[in-house]
């Protein structure tokens, strides 16, 4: 494992997704400041446009990062560099991971300063988003695993779109869910223990994601 | 794989495959055995869809056999291994540059990766390529992009090259600069050129060996010298039941009414007169050209393969 | 490029452009363009500026040492010959292949010894002719 060559890809590919990764971030960022909006609305209009921002992040980012390479054959040039299979899914998979964790901890860091800061704000929410954003993760790891496993842009947008209907029931059960459901007005910032349930499920889908992704890339025996 | 017990010795050669194979849906390398000199230029010839491609790449460690060993600068390849690559310099018709990028983005790339890079060299290169540091891949015509792919490979001054059909596609006055800028490289007799083409012209006159491969099959490796010395063609003169004599090598390419034409892989001295008393009327016996022997060359292999 | 300073070599059939380098070599020699004792550039040398694989230079280099238009010294490269005579074994050379060409045709359209002769002496009378 050659941690030189590991940092000098994963810099050149943050360098090469620096457009599309700002681009979010800021994206993300307004979305947060619209549900903070006056307004019956602004909330709900909000909540949408960050979902979006989150999922185009994604798939943005695989397609330039990782299918793009495929696609636009710049891996033959690359693995024709001094770099071995290791080095580079080390690399790959971490960079695309943190690239989309930007954005993404971006929004969830300014809705969880929101909570505890304004005044409308309810901090019994912030469960409630933890559950949400861990599952767009959750989401993006599949659509991540199926770019590796079938570099195919056709498959992993079919994950992205079951990802998406899925949310939607997601969301319906927490809407719905007895405890769940009361957070969301409550004062007070609880865990109950459904919801670390529902923390740790995604957790274990997330780390699997990864870790067969990883596992998988390590394993190619025709690179190009 | 552990690297440190290859030790790289003299006169080893800059690559061996032995016994090479890998098998795809539609297509098969058959045992491949492969052995490149340091220090010369190999042409590797055959047609579209041949294998020299997978062959390349099994020796860059892109692609894993399903059985053989390569070696290559004295040491194993495989995908796990990155260290080999460091002297290796790998050029391929379908490879592709950062669109969005400048040359200057790639030439800072690949330094960040070779301490042998040589930004002096790099400048001369732009220069003699007509090439600007600053402009984006993007708009490259196909003979910017292979020359600037060639210039990231060449900075670095490789021991050795291994350029699948590197001129393919490129005007004549691309293909001048590129081969002056490699035949360079022939200056080191401690670096090493292997170059492949599915066409002879852009191969013989630089090559000291060629070998021809076609359907996944080495069908003839030699001296580029030999080839053009051994394969000879014989214009005779000959009635219906005549019958060609028992020379090693010779073999019939066409017939037109009385007129037999024949090849032979092993010219000596006294073929003529062989064919002579055999009862024919020599018309010619000429020299073949080396597209003209790769024809006949590739033509027999699937002859054999048949039988 | 094709050119190396004083050589310049026309795109043909490969194995011609050994005789095309031996004839340019023996030329300059003949002309006084290379006096004896001029170092000759390298076989890879030559053979990198021409672009020309490193068997056909070293081949040239090998017959022009048997002409004895240059000689090679142990690790030290090649250099033009002290040898007076060359502009006349540019001739010579070119005799013999002809000669020997001639003897193939000769022997193809199946003509005696004696024929052959006949038709050489002929030739030689023409060209004598032609002279005056």
């Amino acid at each position: 494992m050659n941690t030189q060559a590991i940092q000098i890809l994963f810099l050149k590919d943050l360098f090469l997704s620096r457009w599309p990764m700002f681009g979010y971030l800021v994206g993300g960022l307004l979305s947060v400041m619209v549900t903070c909006l006056p307004g019956e609305s602004a909330g709900f209009i909000g909540f949408i446009l960050m979902i979006t921002v989150t999922i185009a992040a994604g798939i943005h980012l695989i397609g330039a990062l990782l299918l793009g390479e495929s696609i636009d054959m710049t891996r033959t040039f690359i693995m024709s560099l001094p770099i071995s299979l290791l080095d580079y899914s080390l690399a790959k998979i971490s960079v695309v991971l943190v690239a989309f964790l930007i954005p993404w901890f971006g929004m969830l860091a300014s809705l969880t300063i929101i909570t505890f800061v304004a005044p409308e704000a309810k901090p019994g929410i912030l469960p409630f988003l933890v559950l949400l954003f861990l599952f767009m993760l959750g989401g993006f790891c599949l659509q991540l695993f199926t770019a590796v496993v079938t570099e195919s842009v056709g498959w992993t947008i079919v994950v992205l779109v079951l990802g998406n209907v899925t949310l939607n029931f997601f969301l319906k059960m927490l809407y719905e869910h007895p405890v769940i459901s009361k957070l969301n007005k409550s004062e007070v910032l609880s865990w109950p223990p459904v919801v670390l349930q529902i923390i740790a499920i995604e957790a274990i889908v997330i780390l699997a994601a990864l870790g067969l992704t990883f596992m998988f890339q390590i394993r190619r025996k025709d690179l190009v | 794989m552990n690297s440190k017990l290859d030790r790289p010795q003299q006169n080893a050669s800059a690559a061996s495959l032995r016994g090479v194979t890998k098998s795809y849906k539609h297509f098969r390398l058959d045992k491949i055995d492969l052995e490149i000199e340091p220090g010369t230029v190999n042409g590797l010839i055959g047609p579209n869809g041949a294998g020299k491609s997978t062959i390349m790449r099994i020796m860059m460690g892109l692609v894993t056999p399903k059985s053989g060993t390569v070696s290559v600068l004295g040491k194993s390849i495989s995908s796990r291994e990155a260290s080999a690559k460091q002297d290796i310099g790998f050029f391929s018709d379908d490879m592709r540059l950062y669109k969005s990028e400048s040359i200057a983005f790639h030439m800072q790339f690949v330094r960040s990766l070779f301490p042998s890079w040589d930004e002096g060299y790099a400048q001369q290169l732009l220069d003699r390529f007509g090439l600007i540091a600053q402009q984006k891949v993007k708009g490259f015509s196909h003979g910017q992009r292979v020359k600037a792919l060639l210039l990231l490979i060449l900075a670095r001054r490789p021991k050795l090259l291994i350029l699948d059909e590197p001129t393919n596609g490129l005007d004549p006055v691309a293909k001048q600069e590129v081969l002056a800028e490699l035949m360079q490289i022939v200056n080191d007799e401690t670096r090493t050129i292997l170059y492949s083409s599915h066409n002879t012209q852009d191969v013989e006159q630089i090559s000291d060996t060629i070998t021809f491969i076609d359907r996944g099959r080495v069908i003839a490796s030699n001296n580029r010298d030999e080839f053009l010395d051994r394969w000879r063609r014989f214009k005779l003169q000959a009635p219906q039941n005549w019958q060609a004599p028992a020379i090693d090598g010779l073999r019939p390419e066409s017939t037109f009414g009385n007129l037999r034409v024949m090849t032979l892989d092993r010219y000596e001295t006294g073929v003529e007169d062989q064919l002579q008393s055999s009862g024919a009327t020599l018309e010619s016996s000429e020299a073949m050209t080396l597209e003209e022997i790769f024809i006949a060359a590739v033509s027999r292999g699937r002859e054999e393969k048949q039988q | 490029m094709h050119t190396h300073g004083w050589i310049t070599l026309s795109q043909s059939d490969p194995r011609a452009l050994y005789l095309q380098v031996i004839e340019q070599i023996q030329r300059r020699v003949a002309v006084g363009d290379l006096p004896p004792g001029t170092e000759l550039p390298s076989i890879r040398q030559l053979a990198a500026d021409l672009s020309v694989s490193v068997i056909t230079i070293k081949r040239a280099y090998l017959e022009l040492e048997r002409y004895g238009t240059i000689t090679t010294r142990q690790g030290k490269g090649s250099i033009v010959s002290d040898d007076p005579g060359l502009s006349t074994s540019i001739a010579e050379r070119e005799l013999e292949s002809h000669l020997n060409e001639a003897a193939q045709l000769g022997s193809l359209l199946g003509l005696s010894k004696r024929e052959m002769q006949r038709r050489m002496a002929e030739a030689y009378e023409t060209s004598l002719g032609k002279k005056k």
